[in-house]
């Protein structure tokens, strides 16, 4: 089961660093957060501590319902539904995911687990994604996979106090709120989400 | 003996019966799409009516297509009595994952072949298609098979398929292998998202560009062999992955309910396919040539996975 759900995480990440429509990015992102939650929710399941079963209510509340909406809501408005110009292409994207996730592995294969392993290689799609896209949004889904991955290296360590779990959704539900704000704010300054743009302002 | 003549007998079935899981596929596909659709034995009369023909060749064209469609039947139907499909022993068997590969190479390279033997764009523009896609595959099929020999140190898929059907519990890897070879299936049966098997529209076409220019018997052949490459790989990834419930004894019992189990997966893998064309969009050559990197890196990942840990 839980082996399901990781396959499910790993693919999808390999899937979601190449895909260049934003709307097939929060799908995605949505499948891979419902994963994680059903991961939480198994452990919770398995070992019977109730800490488990508020991070999976959690994840799920903020990840799979309220974020898709803002991200979805920002879309709507801003007209831009898809990233064209990539400054590592797909080809390149979707390769370099597979090497990451092979050094991810390989570097912790003392490690029998291999949750540690998934979050880690998630920090690795996470960060190609803010690095290598231009488009602000795809920048801040780049950075809730990072988020997903925090919390999967969470669920790995088993004296985590419930206040730092909370903290860790609640800081990708901030993030997500104050970037669909701010976007708005760089669209209407700048007439693009480009982060390139921002280079207009020096003298 | 026995053992072979039960091998003999159960891949004859899969010859024998699949024009009618292609007929179930067309059914589910048209029932998902709202409309009632054609008879599911559609394909076996569409067949013996191609079969009443005769066959008309174009002068321009050499001997290529006359032996073609003979030659492209025969390697797959070969391919067929290779495989396992409901019962499996660790008995003496030809069923080299290396065997299997090649012959399907025969296939692929003949119709490359009788695409640009009649000297027609179409034929020509779909021969170079199919040759870039096949580029793509291949790599992929060699990973997956490098993968199937670390999981059970054995190349022969009679085995491989009696030593997987012992495990309950499959792997990370393993379910990453299987999602891989099931994109292959799509990419090497000419499949949505990669080509549209139901147009001839020139723009799009692939598999169809190059059978263009054949009629009568020779497109039966053709259509025939296109039927049973998809089903071989259908069950190819059956037992190679998913191998539960394959009757390993030649008791009655077992026999039934390794058929029972076997036909309930093959519709379950039709219905996935079904899905997917319904769901999809084609996608441009190039557009759609992106998913083999990120299948490339699935791969890669498998195989990381199996042999480290």
């Amino acid at each position: 089961m839980i082996e399901a759900l990781l396959t499910f995480i790993l693919i999808s990440s390999i899937y979601m660093s190449g895909v260049r429509r934003i709307k097939l990015l929060t799908g995605g992102f949505v499948f891979q957060s419902a994963a994680i939650g059903l991961i939480a929710l198994k452990l919770g399941y398995d070992t019977g501590e109730v800490h488990y079963y508020i991070l999976a209510l959690l994840t799920i509340i903020t990840k799979v319902i309220i974020i898709p909406l803002i991200i979805n809501r920002s879309v709507k408005k801003l007209k831009i539904n898809r990233e064209m110009e990539l400054m590592v292409n797909a080809f390149n994207s979707y390769i370099i995911t597979g090497i990451g996730i092979m050094i991810s592995f390989g570097l912790l294969n003392k490690s029998q687990n291999s949750f540690i392993k998934t979050g880690i290689a998630l920090f690795i799609i996470g960060i190609l994604l803010m690095v290598a896209r231009k488009k602000a949004i795809t920048q801040m889904l780049g950075f809730l996979i990072f988020e997903n991955g925090i919390v999967l290296f969470e669920i790995s360590l088993t004296k985590m106090s419930l206040v730092i779990e909370a903290g860790i959704v609640f800081e990708g539900l901030m993030l997500a709120l104050i970037m669909g704000i701010m976007i708005f704010h760089i669209n209407k300054t700048f007439d693009s989400i480009n982060t390139d743009s921002f280079e207009n302002l020096k003298e | 003996m026995r053992y072979n003549l039960i091998y003999f007998i159960q891949s004859l079935l899969i010859v024998v019966l699949s024009p009618l899981f292609i007929g179930i596929l067309k059914k589910m596909k048209a029932t998902l799409r709202g409309y009632r659709g054609s008879s599911i034995i559609q394909p076996y009369y569409e067949l013996s009516k191609l079969l009443k023909k005769g066959r008309i060749i174009s002068n321009r064209s050499s001997f290529i297509t006359s032996i073609g469609p003979l030659v492209i039947l025969s390697a797959t139907i070969t391919t067929a009595f290779f495989i396992p499909v409901f019962y499996t022993s660790m008995g003496k068997s030809i069923g080299n994952l290396f065997i299997l590969m090649f012959a399907f190479a025969i296939v692929k390279i003949f119709t490359v072949l009788i695409g640009l033997d009649s000297a027609s764009t179409f034929g020509g523009m779909g021969s170079s298609r199919e040759a870039f896609i096949s580029m793509m595959v291949e790599p992929l099929i060699l990973f997956l098979i490098t993968f199937l020999y670390i999981e059970t140190k054995d190349f022969n898929i009679f085995h491989i398929s009696f030593i997987n059907s012992n495990i309950v519990h499959f792997d990370t890897e393993h379910y990453i292998a299987m999602v891989t070879f099931a994109i292959c299936i799509l990419a090497e049966n000419a499949r949505i998202p990669f080509d549209n098997p139901e147009t001839h529209l020139e723009l799009t076409m692939m598999h169809e560009a190059m059978i263009l220019d054949l009629s009568g018997s020779d497109l039966a052949y053709v259509e025939l062999s296109s039927y049973i490459k998809l089903l071989v790989y259908i069950i190819i990834l059956i037992n190679c992955y998913i191998p539960i419930g394959i009757a390993t004894t030649l008791t009655a019992s077992a026999l039934f309910i390794g058929f029972l189990i076997f036909i309930f997966k093959l519709l379950f893998c039709l219905l996935g396919i079904a899905i997917i064309e319904t769901t999809f969009a084609k996608s441009r050559l190039f557009r759609g040539a992106e998913i083999f990197p990120a299948t490339i890196a699935l791969g890669i990942v498998a195989i990381t996975l199996i042999y480290i840990l």
